[in-house]
């Protein structure tokens, strides 16, 4: 995880996915400016998404090329449609190209996501997709997250499923991001601490394709975070390559048995010869 | 790693901390006392002159001007050896003289506001070989406490600790709220530290015993330790919700690693089928341990596993 401590922001590069927590949108609009003025130098098209009456959406108005609610503007019939979302992000990319543009930039209020009351899980999916769809187009992409807005636990939340967190009071725990095109990866250490945010991550990664997930840099997973591992993939009914060592993932595979019972659960390299009963 | 002094000082008002590096130690308790000074706090320093020399090099180099502390009464010395000199009566200890100079000296630095004192006459008398007074000390300050408002920091020389002095070293830590520090590496010493009912605990708790193999020269065995105190605190958390107290204890032959929580409640242990609820903790540790067990107190109980271990250092024995 890159933890930056530069305010402006305003050295962003594409394909880079970032989780803002605001204190206060008025404060943050001079960081929000510098954000959108730097796409000009990595020839991108500047978006900003939020509510109308959004200070950071209007404050960026004028300022970018294009402004919208997502809620009112972009999804139809006013329903969270995370698909349409990401189709909407590939027809803008497309679009830009078309203009002369390399990419997008995008700063987003996520206050807009607000009106449809969504469950935590359903943000960390969303946002887990987005980072796919980030990486794949070579966007900047900013989520502005207020204190106002989001609780303590929904913003830790989202800072597990960003690769780049500015303005969180706490590092994640464990973070998972999208490593390349197939490759998830889960760094960090999971535990009861974060059981229900890495289950709802770990459930949305690997349920779209078969897919890596690498576990080079994962320091520690208990029990219920191997399990939950074990659990979303036979429902998801994909395979999942998994590459890099953590022992004690390693450890809980073997001891619990779930070589046998996930069997769409490949590591590249298992290790069976551990000590013990 | 940063330094486990500050960051549990702040937790906790009596500390012992064991060391086996000095200059590592110096720079751990100045920054202990340069936090309280940079709050316009006082700090009272009980230790040996070489000791005290060394501190104000280091706090002074944290950009605190120890000279104007100690005019405005914020920094006072106390020389360990010449306090002792003066409380030894024959083969013993003047413990009320002992308190009423340290009161004195409590009250000079502290003026109402609270205090940092760091100590190490208490390493002084282990060092002697007299555990007994080391302990009525640490009892001394644990009086004092009563009536004044500070925080302990007492350094232990832990390579001055043998296997000898064993049941002392436990009395030793059940005088003090928390132990940071390298552990001394004695068999059969039990170093402990308690920990809130949270899972945000659960954290902490594998990195102390991480550290506490790392200290003991035994990270070969902490992937399977944090697992198996990963496990055993998530039970206390989830089941006990209570506060709890992780402790390892060392032998020849393994480390026993225990949780104690305020619950009589023993888990169950048996091979969970795959899609069951739970059990499946409690299996694990089964699985990667050479022995478990538990022991229900009159508290709550304790349970505990065993890890085959090489044997103990020559240090230790």
């Amino acid at each position: 995880m890159v933890a930056m401590t530069d305010p402006s922001l305003g050295h962003l590069a594409p394909g880079d996915h970032v989780c803002w927590v605001v204190d206060d949108p008025a404060t943050a609009l001079a960081a929000a400016a510098a954000i959108a003025a730097a796409g000009a130098q990595h020839r991108q098209k500047t978006l900003a998404f939020g509510p109308a009456e959004s200070p950071l959406r209007n404050a960026l108005e004028g300022k970018v090329s294009f402004a919208a609610d997502p809620w009112t503007d972009i999804l139809p019939g006013r329903r969270f449609d995370p698909q349409a979302m990401y189709e909407m992000f590939r027809e803008q990319t497309a679009g830009a190209a078309a203009e002369g543009y390399d990419g997008l930039r995008l700063v987003a209020d996520m206050d807009w996501l607000l009106p449809g009351k969504l469950p935590t899980s359903e943000v960390v999916a969303f946002e887990l997709m987005l980072d796919c769809v980030v990486r794949e187009l070579g966007a900047t992409v900013v989520c502005a997250y207020r204190r106002a807005s989001f609780d303590d636990d929904a913003r830790a939340a989202m800072s597990c499923v960003h690769p780049i967190n500015v303005g969180v009071s706490v590092d994640p725990q464990f973070q998972i991001v999208a490593a390349d095109a197939d490759t998830w990866r889960l760094t960090g250490e999971v535990d009861l601490a974060v059981a229900d945010v890495f289950a709802h991550a770990i459930s949305s990664a690997v349920s779209s394709r078969a897919c890596r997930l690498d576990v080079s840099r994962l320091d520690f997973i208990d029990v219920a975070g191997t399990r939950a591992l074990a659990n979303a993939v036979s429902a998801s009914g994909q395979r999942v390559t998994v590459v890099g060592d953590c022992t004690t993932l390693q450890r809980c595979w073997v001891v619990l048995g779930f070589d046998a019972v996930a069997p769409s659960v490949i590591f590249e390299n298992l290790r069976t010869d551990f000590g013990g009963n | 790693m940063s330094s486990p002094v500050k960051t549990f000082a702040s937790e906790v008002s009596h500390v012992a901390h064991f060391y086996d590096r000095v200059g590592t130690h110096v720079d751990h308790v100045a920054d202990y006392l340069a936090e309280a000074l940079l709050s316009e706090a006082g700090v009272l320093i009980v230790a040996r002159s070489a000791t005290t020399k060394r501190l104000r090099s280091a706090i002074a180099a944290r950009d605190i001007d120890v000279d104007r502390a100690t005019r405005t009464g914020l920094y006072v010395e106390l020389d360990a050896e010449v306090l002792l000199s003066q409380i030894e009566v024959g083969e013993s200890l003047d413990l009320e003289k002992f308190q009423a100079i340290v009161r004195s000296a409590l009250v000079d630095a502290g003026r109402g506001r609270h205090l940092r004192v760091y100590g190490e006459l208490v390493s002084l008398l282990w060092e002697a070989g007299d555990v007994q007074g080391a302990i009525d000390i640490e009892d001394c300050w644990i009086r004092l406490a009563d009536g004044l408002e500070f925080s302990l920091l007492c350094g232990y020389d832990a390579s001055s600790m043998s296997s000898r002095q064993i049941d002392g070293f436990h009395d030793l830590c059940a005088r003090h709220s928390g132990v940071a520090g390298e552990p001394p590496a004695i068999e059969g010493a039990e170093h402990g530290r308690r920990f809130p009912g949270s899972s945000a605990a659960l954290r902490p708790a594998r990195r102390f015993v991480a550290d506490t193999l790392s200290a003991w020269g035994l990270d070969e065995l902490v992937d399977d330790a944090t697992l198996v105190i990963g496990e055993l605190a998530t039970n206390a958390v989830m089941h006990a919700q209570s506060d709890f107290k992780v402790a390892l204890t060392r032998s020849a032959q393994a480390v026993r690693l225990s949780v104690s929580d305020a619950s009589q409640a023993v888990p169950r242990s048996s091979q969970p089928a795959f899609g069951s609820v739970g059990g499946y903790g409690t299996h694990v540790v089964a699985k990667l341990a050479s022995a478990t067990g538990h022991d229900v107190t009159a508290g709550g109980k304790v349970i505990w596993a065993e890890l085959a271990c090489p044997p103990v250092n020559e240090m230790a024995v």
